[in-house]
């Protein structure tokens, strides 16, 4: 290329392109901006975090005649419960023309929405959920201890159990709604009556699967059970039948024990020794739908499927309490847990004294005796009042699946509801669903590396001490960093221009 | 001094204020949306934010950090990670790029329905296809074990073995992603000059020799940006890995972003769960700088 056209070039490049000189001033306008910004923001993040507050005490009118707006999330599964949710709410509507309910029914029980939201200050008033969850979000100072709020007669018209599970350290932190655990289902079609020991329940297993066995092919399960389905909430109900427990009276994990091994060895023989229980169960969905079309004997379940089952196998279902182990000489033990509403604290929601008022009217009238009886009726779930409760055992000559379930409430476990329980779901999951998949016989080596797992998150969580932040020793870090950052970038400049 | 330094010198003393105004929007929504929420994970990184520490949490430094490094779960994360990040890039992108060059054969017949049903996969909701996917790949009844039983193999556990669970990820999410590089290599291609194709005809060039000698040299830096910017998305691709099998058996199809999940939201360790986030920001932040350093892959933003 001759220079006149070299030059002819560069003249076309500086015609087309910006200036240099503006490049390079926009450049460090953009370096300085986004430093300036990243200091800003870093400032704004350190400062517009709540530090070392608890939750505000807060009191509450008699009664209240201005109009109040309250935000209610959760209102029950679809159909029977959102039914009776939204005909009790308009009731209450009536009764209470001075209170709005803004409620976002589509939000559910255990929601990671809520945790977001009261960290923001943005979470609703009330909010439905099941006990255990929000005995976490109680210990974390997100919902209000209604103990001082609530007289001791109409705490006592429920029943001990599910004020139990609403209770955390003597604090009452929500009414409950309802209570429910799983029990048993059976087909009639394939089980005439149902068993009454764990070793009667293996048998008529074992003989609807024997049964229905060619060389190739299993056509009906005795009792389908995906261990790792569920996140040990049904395998939780088989560490009493043995001896054992989650958690001990301290609160410590005692998943190593030997009592717990064999809860878990036994389910694991479901599959893999006594072969009653097809490999690769990964959902309950999957259970279910053998449930549904005759494929299955058992299956262990809670009340909120049971119509769905009803839909399928009509006077064919039944229910009965898990069976008494005669082997161990105990019953199993469902955890026996509760939904039921709780009120946030102002921390977590900013509600006022007005709104905590117009809350506690509102989650009085949810759970009421009309409510309850409508929610046994439309939803069946099984009440949590005292009262509802003699009305459901009336029901019993009517609805004979409700005999299985008074039946199953006899042996029951309170859900354990103090947050250290959140570690158990997802590594029982992790740990014992694995072992299941896996088919690798070692019991003992996965409960042992489930109990780790666990303590040492325990550990993670509550004893690392946080230190108070230290602003002078910070500011004079960012103070430092932007001093470093000048000089270097004045000295960078330089040279740039000198090249 | 030269006659080229002089505007230089000139326009250093000058500041073009109307610029800065134009960029400032840019700058302040990038500061909200970018800024803001990585310096807040980074400072969440750096406390006890959990359950226990909700409202009342407090600076610990690199404690996190340092429980994280010592978890012997960390590298079966990290491993995993990779597998499916580069397992996953390996296939899709190659095979959107041979797609996009057997749709753009001049003589292809119907190539418009092709293009409408290729574009199925994609254009279905993801979460409806995981689902499809992990009823097929059901060990009991699933249609895959189901033929393969017709020719005499016995069941697989694709979805619940250690060994098949991350072939099985992979497989599906190459499954919902070759459309859209098949879409991104389809517009690279087609903006080769038609010319360049006619001429290396002329020339007698063969199929595998144009290949070699006009589309690959120019399209280059698309097929290393679109690699790149392949494994960059599955490496943060999250719902294929959660919804097909949660991360398990065990944590076997566990990722880093699915971990840091788990921690926040299962174990409410807000501030694991953002330190593991960090983690896996800064390991492809590293890969991504040495990857642009040999490939100069980012020219093609410039």
């Amino acid at each position: 290329m001759s220079n006149s056209k070299k030059d002819a070039s560069k003249e076309a490049k500086s015609r087309l392109l910006p200036k240099h000189g503006n490049v390079f001033w926009l450049k460090g306008f953009a370096v300085v901006a986004v430093t300036a910004l990243f200091i800003l923001g870093g400032f704004v993040v350190l400062f517009s975090h709540p530090q070392g507050s608890g939750p505000l005490s807060t009191s509450v009118p008699a009664t209240s005649s201005n109009s109040v707006t309250i935000t209610v999330w959760g209102s029950g599964s679809p159909g029977g419960e959102q039914h009776v949710f939204n005909s009790t709410l308009a009731y209450f509507e009536a009764q209470y023309p001075n209170i709005t309910v803004q409620d976002s029914p589509a939000i559910n029980v255990a929601s990671t929405n809520f945790a977001s939201a009261a960290h923001a200050g943005n979470a609703p008033d009330v909010y439905r959920d099941t006990s255990d969850n929000a005995g976490a979000l109680y210990a974390s100072g997100s919902v209000l201890n209604l103990s001082s709020y609530l007289n001791q007669s109409f705490v006592n018209s429920f029943t001990t159990g599910t004020i139990k599970d609403w209770t955390l350290n003597g604090a009452l932190y929500g009414v409950p709604v309802n209570t429910n655990g799983v029990g048993l289902y059976y087909n009639m079609k394939l089980v005439k009556t149902p068993p009454k020991t764990v070793y009667q329940m293996l048998q008529d297993a074992a003989n609807v699967t024997k049964n229905t066995t060619s060389t190739t092919n299993t056509s009906v399960w005795g009792m389908p059970y995906g261990l790792g389905t569920n996140y040990g909430y049904r395998a939780a109900a088989w560490f009493p039948a043995f001896g054992g427990q989650i958690f001990n009276s301290q609160e410590v994990p005692v998943l190593n024990s030997s009592q717990d091994t064999s809860a878990v060895s036994f389910l694991y023989n479901l599959t893999y020794v006594k072969n009653v229980s097809p490999k690769g169960l990964t959902s309950m969905a999957q259970e279910q739908q053998l449930f549904e079309t005759n494929r299955s004997a058992f299956i262990i379940d809670g009340p909120w499927d049971q119509s769905l089952y009803t839909s399928y196998l009509g006077s064919n279902l039944n229910v009965t309490a898990l069976p008494y182990d005669n082997a161990t000489g105990h019953y199993p033990a469902p955890i026996w847990g509760s939904i039921g509403y709780f009120i946030t604290s102002p921390q977590a929601s900013g509600i006022t004294s007005s709104q905590i008022w117009a809350s506690l009217k509102f989650i009085q009238f949810e759970t009421n005796l009309t409510a309850q009886k409508n929610l046994f009726t439309k939803a069946g779930d099984f009440p949590s009042l005292k009262a509802a409760g003699a009305f459901a055992a009336n029901q019993t000559a009517s609805d004979p699946l409700a005999a299985g379930w008074i039946a199953q409430e006899a042996h029951t476990q309170i859900q354990p509801n103090f947050p250290q329980m959140n570690f158990y779901w997802s590594n029982f999951h992790t740990y014992v669903g694995n072992l299941y998949d896996n088919g690798t016989h070692n019991v003992s080596s996965v409960m042992q590396a489930f109990q780790n797992a666990v303590v040492s998150q325990i550990n993670q969580e509550t004893a690392t001490p946080a230190a108070p932040v230290n602003w002078t020793l910070y500011g004079g870090i960012i103070a430092a960093v932007v001093i470093v950052a000048g000089v270097g970038a004045f000295f960078y400049t330089s040279r740039k221009k000198k090249n | 001094m030269t006659e080229r330094a002089m505007p230089i010198k000139n326009n250093n003393r000058r500041i073009d204020f109307k610029s800065l105004l134009w960029i400032l929007p840019v700058l302040i929504v990038l500061a909200f949306l970018d800024f803001y929420p990585i310096l807040e994970g980074i400072y969440f990184s750096l406390t006890d934010f959990n359950q226990f520490h909700f409202f009342n949490y407090g600076f610990v430094g690199f404690a996190n950090y340092s429980y994280i490094f010592g978890s012997p779960e960390l590298r079966t994360v990290i491993a995993n990670t990779l597998v499916w990040s580069v397992g996953s890039t390996v296939v899709m992108v190659p095979a959107g790029f041979m797609l996009a060059l057997i749709m753009n054969q001049k003589n292809l017949r119907g190539k418009y329905i092709y293009r409408s049903l290729y574009l199925f996969p994609w254009a279905f909701p993801a979460f409806l296809t995981i689902l499809v996917w992990s009823n097929m790949l059901a060990y009991n009844g699933g249609v895959v074990n189901d033929l393969l039983g017709l020719v005499g193999i016995s069941s697989i556990a694709w979805l619940t073995s250690p060994t098949y669970a991350m072939f099985s990820i992979i497989f599906v999410n190459f499954w919902l992603s070759f459309p859209y590089y098949t879409f991104v290599y389809t517009s690279a291609v087609q903006s080769i000059p038609n010319e360049l194709y006619e001429a290396a005809e002329m020339d007698g060039y063969g199929s595998l020799r144009t290949l070699t000698r006009v589309t690959l040299p120019l399209l280059k830096r698309q097929v290393a940006f679109i690699t790149i910017f392949g494994f960059i998305f599955t490496w943060n691709n999250f719902y294929v890995p959660f919804l097909l099998t949660g991360g398990g058996p065990g944590i076997s199809t566990q990722i880093l972003i699915t971990y840091s999940y788990l921690e926040a939201f299962s174990y409410s360790n807000y501030a694991l769960g953002a330190a593991y986030a960090i983690i896996s920001i800064l390991i492809l932040l590293v890969f991504v700088i040495v990857t642009n350093h040999y490939t100069k892959m980012m020219s093609i933003l410039y």
